[in-house]
């Protein structure tokens, strides 16, 4: 089973190539590129590497993350899922990012921007959820970390946001394990996809947790 | 053998509110022509929500392209190219049908071509008139573009000119949203105005040397007409207003259309964009055309609306130069027309 692994949410563009346990092909860049311009050039490279024609299954991230760079992963996973006739898997961003952290000693904690000093936050142990994906304050979320009982990795794409100083139990993950990566969400989609869980490439969306501004001052408006 | 193969060209639109999928053969031969809208959506927000544009966007690529295959009685594996707008709109909304253009030319290993919105609009006269061949001139009016294009031939095109302000459309929108009509406010200043007087109000014609036109003038004085009947709290007749306006906006496009087809001898006018649809600008530009002895196309009404076909019959003139895109395409959302 070969999977393609598509990672648009932040400003990393990730794509990886994986055969079972073999990672075949990895490519990611955080640069000033836009996603558009990036990803698909990627994607051909990567599969020149990995040295196939067409993969088995296509697994995307999902969100949350930029609503842009989310719906150009989307759009390109969905055109090849269709085009090649493949699954589609979508997987959860914050999820993804905490298959860097694969152990029952510490609990993982990746965060990515929700604009406006807020992050969209979730707790992991072990690639497993504890608890629904959230926005909060992101010094918030950090003096959070610092009241649970466990060793705490914070990882993501806000963390030179942090203002306050590090509870003695929370640690900032290391460069490599800190950023969504393609190879994550291959695997986390060959996970979901043993477990059953495929998306639809008809009506698949982005996991946007937001409304559109505009929704929300409507609301306001209506109240 | 190969010379008479046809090409199939499938297009892709997703510029503003609209998505859209269609499959053309060769030129001019339409076998579908998908077109989903989002007006609904958008309505009570008085205009175009991009991000909302955007989300819907993402949900109904895939089943609008897969109905535009399906309709086409042909196989995806039996296209030869795509076609996709790349600008102007908005960036949000053309990246979800660049992305998936690019992507399924990539898997199906087929040529991509990136189509001008604007100029895609000037070839869905190519579609409702099989008959018609450049050269000639065209009146282009959109909700974000008024402009007269010189075209010699399918791929060779002169901007003579355009707003230097607002669009025409723009002006509609605006004027309408503050007479409390529905969006889009085009099509509801134009049946207000069908009951109106349109010599009712003497509103300002905009003064523009050559062929280029402005609209903002215009807009801030039947703004101001109303505001000022508003405050004195005298009664407006809305539809006097409507037809009073739209009056001058059309005299002022037929005005400069008239003269740019005498000084560059051009015998066939073409109108083309959203505003096309309006149902003055087209009777009066078709009555002076006949009157001066020019030859009149417009598209149909449903070619009037942002659709594929028109970027589908874009692209394919485009191929016959192999004018390809490569993979790196990104939106252009203030793409203007290029020489």
């Amino acid at each position: 089973m070969i999977i393609l692994g598509i990672e648009a949410a932040t400003r990393v563009a990730s794509v990886a190539v994986i055969s079972e346990e073999k990672i075949l092909a990895e490519i990611s860049q955080e640069a000033k590129l836009t996603h558009s311009e990036t990803l698909l050039p990627q994607i051909e490279q990567a599969l020149k590497i990995a040295n196939v024609e067409t993969v088995d299954a296509v697994a995307v991230s999902i969100g949350p993350g930029s609503f842009t760079g989310l719906r150009i992963g989307l759009a390109t996973a969905k055109a090849l899922s269709y085009a090649w006739q493949t699954k589609i898997i979508g997987v959860p961003t914050l999820q993804a990012i905490s298959y860097h952290f694969p152990t029952n000693n510490s609990v993982v904690i990746p965060m990515l921007d929700a604009q406006k000093n807020r992050a969209y936050f979730q707790k992991f142990k072990n690639r497993q959820p504890l608890s629904e994906i959230e926005v909060k304050n992101i010094d918030e979320i950090v003096k959070g970390a610092g009241e649970l009982d466990a060793e705490i990795f914070l990882c993501g794409e806000v963390l030179n946001k942090i203002k306050i100083d590090l509870p003695p139990n929370v640690k900032i993950a290391p460069p490599n394990c800190r950023m969504p990566r393609a190879v994550n969400v291959a695997l986390c989609g060959k996970d979901l996809l043993d477990a059953g869980e495929i998306s639809n490439v008809m009506n698949m969306e982005p996991l946007y947790i937001r409304r559109s501004e505009a929704e929300e001052l409507w609301d306001k408006w209506q109240k | 053998m190969l010379l008479d193969k046809k090409i199939l060209t499938l297009g892709i639109e997703t510029s503003c509110d609209e998505t859209a999928a269609a499959v053309l053969r060769d030129g001019r031969e339409i076998l579908s022509n998908v077109i989903s809208t989002q007006i609904p959506l958008h309505q009570k927000f008085g205009g175009v929500v991009p991000e909302i544009a955007s989300r819907k966007h993402i949900v109904n690529i895939m089943p609008v392209i897969d109905e535009a295959i399906n309709k086409s009685g042909v196989q995806l594996s039996e296209i030869n190219q795509i076609a996709v707008t790349y600008g102007p709109g908005l960036v949000g909304a053309l990246l979800v049908g660049v992305s998936a253009a690019k992507t399924l030319a990539y898997a199906l290993k087929i040529p991509l071509i990136a189509v001008n919105h604007l100029e895609g609009h000037i070839f869905a006269n190519f579609l409702s008139s099989q008959e018609l061949e450049p050269p000639f001139l065209a009146l282009v009016v959109s909700g974000g573009h008024t402009a007269l294009i010189k075209m010699n031939d399918y791929n060779n095109f002169e901007l003579l000119g355009q707003t230097r302000d607002d669009a025409a459309g723009e002006a509609f929108d605006k004027i309408a949203r503050v007479m409390n009509l529905p969006y889009p406010g085009g099509p509801e200043i134009d049946k207000l105005a069908k009951s109106g007087n349109p010599d009712a109000i003497d509103f300002p014609r905009p003064k523009v040397s050559d062929f280029d036109f402005s609209f903002s003038g215009l807009k801030s004085a039947v703004l101001n007409y109303l505001n000022s009947a508003h405050m004195k709290g005298e009664t407006v007749n809305n539809a006097d207003v409507a037809a009073s306006f739209q009056k001058t906006v059309v005299d002022s496009l037929i005005e400069k259309t008239v003269d740019a087809a005498a000084n560059f001898n051009l015998k066939k006018i073409v109108l083309a964009g959203g505003v096309a649809a309006n149902s003055s600008l087209e009777k009066n530009l078709r009555a002076v055309c006949e009157s001066n002895g020019l030859e009149f196309f417009y598209p149909s009404k449903i070619l009037c609306t942002d659709n594929a076909a028109m970027i589908a019959c874009r692209g394919y003139y485009q191929s016959l130069k192999k004018d390809f895109a490569d993979l790196s395409l990104n939106a252009v959302p203030n793409l203007g027309f290029r020489d």
